[in-house]
């Protein structure tokens, strides 16, 4: 046994057999693939011959070097140096090299071997002396003929199937390659692996003579066991009868696997006519292995192209919708002497359809909205933020929070977008007084912690239909006040929604204990409530968007100085005239 | 899970809805909502006697139904909600401006008389 051992680089140690020739190049089907620009696709060649192993120079364009020696052909002695490009080997040689036998029990990776081994330009040239010199030679000129076409087969198969990277387009060229390559295939079929169950199914099968409908072509047990199982290609005897490996002839039927990543993905089948003896022999189940050996790179080649194409494509969508989206949440919030706010968004994926908003609508009234779109991801995310300029339009122009909401509730539905629909609270706080007005279309009640005696109010006044889906929606407002050390709460279904790994949900007592235990101080209150749900969630993963607004009055009032102070830093607040 | 079934009742399309209709499971039933549409239903019934639970994407659909149809001059009716679904409905606000009934049998035979 003779070997090509790599002595440098990533491949060092590894040990090439050379009881067949063997193909040294850069393109994925060679033996030893050697991937550097410096090697040529088709760069050498090691051949077994009568008098031992020789080397050939495949019209390299750097060079094929024996012991620092440029060659073109050489005879190769035990120990030789062998160098390509970059990459140098070590010959080691055996006193019994000869002739490989290919074995007829063999993996689909042999019998490529001895399928892939003859460059079409080379076997004219040792033709000649193989038969001259070597009569006993397991390849005749058949053979040799059939090693050719086989050759020429593949190239051209993977010319034709390398240019797609379309999977049905993939599949349909290969059905035309297969009837093409087998003259006397009636019928040609490519199955594929479906991923979520595991099992191989039909994907398209072709017949030669149109336009006899297709038949179930069968495929189960003892052929799925040796071809999806063991990664066998074989040839099939006629009535069903047991499946026969390479060295065989007269198949009536060839399955071949499709692999990629060392797994069977999917299986290449071939068939005869129905009358007469099998046409098919080994050396059609060699090339229609060769064959679903390409026919895997390619396939891989598309699904892979697939996936990155769609990846990149959601990731530059949702990249976009959270740009967009950020951008239309309140980068700061209007400050004011005696009024806090404190505020919490995280969406459940990068982008939600939860939004909030503070704002002012003129000198000494601010607008707050809490909204939820209806679904999740991308488009609910590019509404709320429309929803979120139309609410400041409506807020601009009616001064009753449920005449704004009637208004979004016009405008939504214009749009003609009918499964979604907006849930949402909208108050405005008068800043001296503290007066509230608020309006809820569809969304959870707001909580009102009164300072005194911490206790919790769940607001249902104010409530009207979500927004998008009646025309005649109609709206009312609440009237309330908020005194010194109250904190007026809205969230999202989040909150409440929240899961622990149990499946428990946060629920209105745990949000109440939270409130009723927490402080007078807004922000404390809300971080208090915010640890509460975390600590609920634990490990869990956050299912739904969540949103919290706690508007909150630390006591006291803004001067007009300070009223005035802030034009600066708010936008969207008009001056007194 | 999710399924739903359609049946024929004197005039009306009876839509049967099962299960839990959401985010992951309304794929179908959205594109069935579209079919109906589109097939000039006017009388269409929901019963959601055997549905256990909604999220915001499945009244979505339900609602997109609701709008379809009444776009074209129909009328849709939704029957037999319980639990979880007729709570959300009652948040929503949807019990105040929906016809809803308490059986299917209810609402066909209001359908009828309609």
């Amino acid at each position: 046994m003779a070997w090509l051992v790599a002595m440098d680089g990533e491949l060092i140690g590894r040990r090439f057999p050379l009881d067949a020739p063997c193909l040294v190049g850069r393109g994925p089907y060679n033996h030893v693939v050697l991937d550097d620009t410096r090697i040529s696709r088709q760069h050498a060649k090691i051949s077994p011959e009568a008098g031992g192993h020789v080397i050939y120079d495949l019209n390299s364009a750097n060079g094929t070097w024996v012991n620092e020696v440029q060659v073109k052909r050489q005879k190769l002695k035990p120990d030789d140096q062998v160098r390509f490009g970059p990459f140098s080997f070590k010959f080691e040689g055996d006193a019994r090299t000869g002739p490989h036998v290919p074995h007829p029990g063999g993996k689909f990776v042999e019998v490529l071997t001895s399928v892939g081994a003859e460059p079409p330009g080379d076997i004219i040239d040792s033709l000649d002396a193989k038969i001259a010199t070597n009569p006993g030679l397991p390849f005749g000129l058949a053979e040799m003929e059939d090693a050719d076409r086989k050759l020429r087969t593949l190239y051209a198969f993977m010319q034709s199937v390398s240019t797609t990277l379309d999977t049905n387009e993939l599949i349909d060229r290969i059905l035309a390659n297969l009837l093409d390559v087998f003259p006397v295939a009636e019928t040609a079929g490519v199955y594929l692996q479906d991923p979520g169950t595991g099992t191989m199914e039909p994907r398209k099968l072709r017949r030669r003579r149109e336009p006899s409908p297709p038949r179930h072509i069968t495929f189960s047990g003892v052929f799925h066991e040796e071809v999806v199982g063991k990664g066998r290609a074989i040839l099939s005897a006629p009535l069903g009868g047991k499946p026969q490996r390479v060295g065989a002839s007269g198949g009536v039927a060839m399955h071949a696997p499709i692999l990629y990543d060392g797994e069977v993905h999917g299986v290449l089948h071939v068939r005869g006519g129905d009358d007469g003896p099998g046409p098919f022999n080994q050396h059609d189940l060699d090339l229609l292995t060769g064959l679903a050996a390409q026919a895997g790179m390619a396939l891989q080649n598309a699904r892979l192209h697939q996936e990155s194409l769609l990846q990149q494509r959601l990731q530059q969508d949702l990249l976009l919708a959270e740009q967009i989206q950020k951008s239309f949440l309140p980068r700061q919030l209007p400050q004011v002497a005696g009024i806090e706010f404190h505020t919490e968004y995280r969406p459940a994926y990068s982008v939600g359809g939860d939004f909030y908003d503070v704002f002012w609508l003129n000198y000494d009234r601010l607008g707050v909205f809490i909204g939820d779109v209806s679904g999740k991801g991308v488009s609910a995310a590019l509404l709320m933020a429309r929803i979120s300029s139309d609410l400041r339009l409506a807020a601009m122009a009616e001064t009753d929070p449920a005449r704004s909401l009637g208004h979004v509730n016009r405008i939504v539905l214009e749009r003609r977008q009918p499964d979604i629909f907006v849930t949402g609270i909208y108050f405005t706080l008068e800043v001296k007084t503290h007066k509230i007005l608020l309006a809820n279309a569809g969304h959870l009640p707001p909580f009102i912690r009164r300072a005194k005696e911490g206790v919790l109010t769940r607001l249902d006044g104010g409530a009207g239909t979500a927004i998008g889906i009646f025309d005649d929606a109609e709206y009312e407002s609440t009237a309330f006040t908020l005194a010194p050390g109250d904190t007026l709460l809205l969230c999202t279904d989040g909150v409440l929604e929240a899961a622990s790994p149990s499946g428990e949900q946060f629920g209105f007592d745990r949000l109440e204990a939270s409130l009723k235990a927490g402080s007078s101080k807004t922000h404390e209150l809300a971080a208090r409530l915010l640890r509460d749900v975390r600590v609920h969630v634990g490990e869990a993963a956050q299912s739904d968007d969540l949103t919290l607004i706690a508007c909150g009055i630390s006591g006291g009032e803004p001067t007009e100085e300070e009223l005035e102070s802030w034009d600066e830093t708010t936008h969207g607040r008009r001056r007194p005239e | 899970m999710f399924r739903f079934d359609k049946q024929r009742r004197d005039e009306a399309l009876v839509l049967v809805v099962h299960g839990n209709l959401d985010a992951m499971t309304a794929g179908d039933f959205k594109a069935e909502v579209v079919r109906i549409a589109e097939a000039k239903e006017l009388k269409v019934v929901v019963d959601a006697a055997p549905l256990t639970l909604i999220d915001s994407t499945g009244v979505g659909v339900l609602i997109s139904l609701f709008k379809r149809i009444r776009a074209q001059g129909g009328q849709v009716y939704f029957a037999g909600l319980t639990a979880q679904p007729r709570e959300i409905f009652r948040l929503l606000r949807l019990d105040k401006s929906l016809d809803l009934f308490a059986t299917a049998g209810e609402a066909i035979a209001k359908m009828a008389s309609s």
